[in-house]
């Protein structure tokens, strides 16, 4: 147990490394990011080019160059924003909270919704019910998520004008202008967690043990839901990551769509903008959250189902 | 009746069954039968599949307009079938004209030009006047060509990699899973932006780099799955008795473990294509795709974010015809491994 967390922690530290690196080395073959501060014939002379050089370490080899930008990220200091000088980790984390705030609400809804449909669709299998669901969920994984923000702001804010087409209210519960991102967002995830919610059911309620319960004369309700979706919860707490991709790749969509003030929407603009520190910062904490949720539901795989090897 | 006398002389058990099944099936009324039909066979995928087909090769014949000329008269004109209007609609009358007189003449025949069959923009016209149909079919074009080229690549590759992983196991394998699971924790879509940032303004092939991006994608999963399978196979009898009886590492890589995963490679394969379809098209919706003026889905659908409000149509259809596409494809993938491989429905 403890060997397995141990090689799990050490291979998030190389994800992360990786994932950072791989961003670090493409944004430097950008181009030579001292243009991006400030190009010379704009009153920049060769002495304060050097000057500056020295200042940003653009003068050290690339390697180096990674090497002091993680050494300084992780004592906190990711460097400044191009455009306005604004200290990078402050930029990232301020908008960090609003990407939380649609991420997490939009995972409740497709856990809360994905999860009943799923076990539905497995206890009666065959129905009119499971052909309903298991439809609605290939629609929800076929849709792009781009065109359904895109189809609800025309029908929902164009034509009849309920909920706003895009930013944020203010606090948490500003539920109006939550309602249009978090179904575009939640649209994939819920899908993803109703099918493997049914497979794993219908695997579960064809089990021995599960057999034996109804022989033993046990309540339909009480087979359902104390026996065998206990079990076949384990598939779906355990492919949150799996689920995660869709959320973090999602974010940078829906942020983008509807005007969302989080960090995908800052991340496409910091592309735009080759503003390459911001880039940076955005990766570190999408790895870091990715990477995070992974080690979390690694353990947590192995501490639900005792049937799990640990190598 | 002929049936009949057939199913009595098969022997009894049998029979049984077959009259079980001749009785479901007569019991059946005709729209139950036609359900029946369409949920065991994927006939409304293949419809749909054959439509991308034919729409992607044969585009210059398909499709009713060009998808590049401009008109700008008719920009953000509306799909014809719905509130068409008919002052574009109708020819002109050559008796309202004094034919004789030259200035009648040109005004008649520049009223001409500017009228058109109804069909013309079925689906409307965007900004620029441009048929959106002809660049929904153009734009399968697109998708297809990028899909083939990255999965291919990606069969190739994973295929490969998974193969080494598993039959040397040990170290290679380690490694090389390893970075598979990396590679997925890799945030692509930006990493993809930059890429794109980075060769799509430095001119180029951009076909080719989109490509080249949507094959990082495609390959991860099939190492995964040829593992799983080289695994089993390793371990079976006729492959031990050919390691036995001195065959290569090549050998039996070539002639006894890989042609026993094609069933897998082929599932596979065709669960991913509706994948990199929507991946393609969201890169292309958020700039990184092929650029103007060639029409591609993705990109259909972010010129017309800003006209939201009076022409839903562009933003719609190409979206629509992405939507299609990949649902009609998840379909026939989950039918093909039902088919081949129930093993792999461990896969979504």
């Amino acid at each position: 147990m403890r060997r397995f967390i141990i090689r799990r922690f050490v291979f998030s530290l190389v994800s992360i490394v990786a994932a950072t690196m791989a961003v670090f080395l493409l944004s430097r073959a950008a181009g030579d990011p001292l243009l991006l501060y400030a190009t010379s014939g704009y009153g920049l002379t060769p002495e304060s080019e050097a000057a500056l050089r020295k200042r940003l370490a653009l003068d050290r080899p690339i390697p180096v160059q990674y090497a002091l930008w993680l050494g300084r990220t992780l004592k906190g200091d990711m460097g400044e924003t191009i455009r306005d000088r604004k200290p990078v980790a402050r930029v990232v984390t301020q908008r960090l909270p609003s990407t939380l705030h649609l991420g997490v609400t939009a995972f409740i809804l497709s856990f809360v919704v994905g999860i009943p449909l799923g076990v539905l669709s497995a206890v009666k299998r065959g129905s009119v019910w499971d052909y309903a669901g298991r439809f609605v969920a290939l629609l929800g994984q076929a849709v792009p998520q781009f065109w359904l923000g895109l189809v609800l702001i025309m029908l929902f804010a164009v034509k009849w004008q309920i909920f706003p087409a895009g930013l944020k209210g203010d606090g948490i519960w500003d539920v109006k202008h939550l309602v249009l991102p978090t179904i575009t967002l939640a649209s994939g995830g819920f899908a993803f967690y109703m099918r493997i919610t049914r497979t794993a059911m219908l695997e579960v309620l064809d089990s021995e043990y599960v057999r034996l319960a109804r022989a033993k004369g046990v309540g339909n309700n009480k087979v359902i839901w104390k026996h065998a979706f206990k079990n076949a919860l384990i598939q779906p707490l355990t492919g949150m990551t799996l689920g995660l991709t869709f959320f973090l790749t999602g974010s940078v969509l829906v942020e983008t769509i509807f005007a969302w003030p989080g960090m995908g929407e800052m991340a496409i603009a910091a592309v735009n903008s080759n503003d390459f520190p911001v880039l940076q910062g955005v990766v570190f904490f999408f790895v870091i959250l990715f990477v995070g949720m992974t080690f979390i539901t690694d353990l947590l795989y192995a501490y639900i189902d005792p049937r799990i090897r640990y190598d | 009746m002929a049936q009949q006398a057939d199913i009595q002389s098969i022997d009894s058990e049998q029979q049984v069954v077959l009259n079980a099944d001749i009785r479901a099936s007569e019991k059946r009324s005709w729209s139950s039968q036609a359900f029946y039909f369409v949920r065991r066979w994927p006939l409304i995928p293949l419809i749909i599949m054959m439509g991308l087909l034919i729409a992607g090769v044969f585009a210059p014949q398909v499709a009713p307009a060009d998808p590049i000329e401009q008109s700008l008269s008719f920009r953000n004109y509306p799909p014809t079938w719905g509130a068409a209007r008919p002052e574009f609609n109708t020819p002109p009358d050559p008796a309202d004209y004094d034919m004789l007189i030259t200035k009648e003449r040109s005004a008649f025949n520049r009223a001409k030009k500017t009228t058109f069959a109804r069909t013309k923009y079925v689906l409307g016209a965007d900004n620029l006047g441009r048929d959106v149909l002809s660049r929904v079919i153009y734009g399968a074009r697109v998708s297809l060509k990028v899909t083939a080229y990255a999965l291919t690549s990606g069969i190739i590759i994973g295929s490969m990699l998974g193969i080494l992983a598993g039959y040397f196991g040990g170290w290679t394998d380690e490694i090389l899973m390893r970075i598979v699971d990396v590679w997925l924790a890799l945030p692509f879509i930006l990493i993809a932006l930059v890429i794109a940032q980075l060769f799509l303004t430095s001119g180029g092939a951009a076909e080719r780099v989109v490509i080249l991006l949507i094959a990082l994608v495609a390959w991860t999963p099939f190492v995964r799955q040829v593992r799983a399978d080289v695994l089993t196979i390793r371990g079976q009898e006729y492959v031990q008795a050919s390691k036995i009886a001195g065959a290569s590492a090549i050998r039996l890589i070539i002639k006894h473990i890989l042609p026993g995963t094609y069933s897998t490679i082929l599932v596979v394969a065709s669960l991913r294509v509706g994948q990199l379809i929507l991946t393609e098209s969201t890169l292309s919706f958020l700039g990184a795709g092929i650029p103007d003026p060639i029409p591609a889905w993705g990109k259909s659908v972010a010129d017309g974010r800003q006209f939201i409000e009076e022409a839903w149509w562009i933003s719609f259809w190409p979206g629509f015809a992405i939507f299609l596409v990949v649902m009609a494809l998840n379909f026939f993938g989950d039918w093909l491994r039902d088919r081949l491989d129930p093993r792999l429905r461990q896969l979504d």
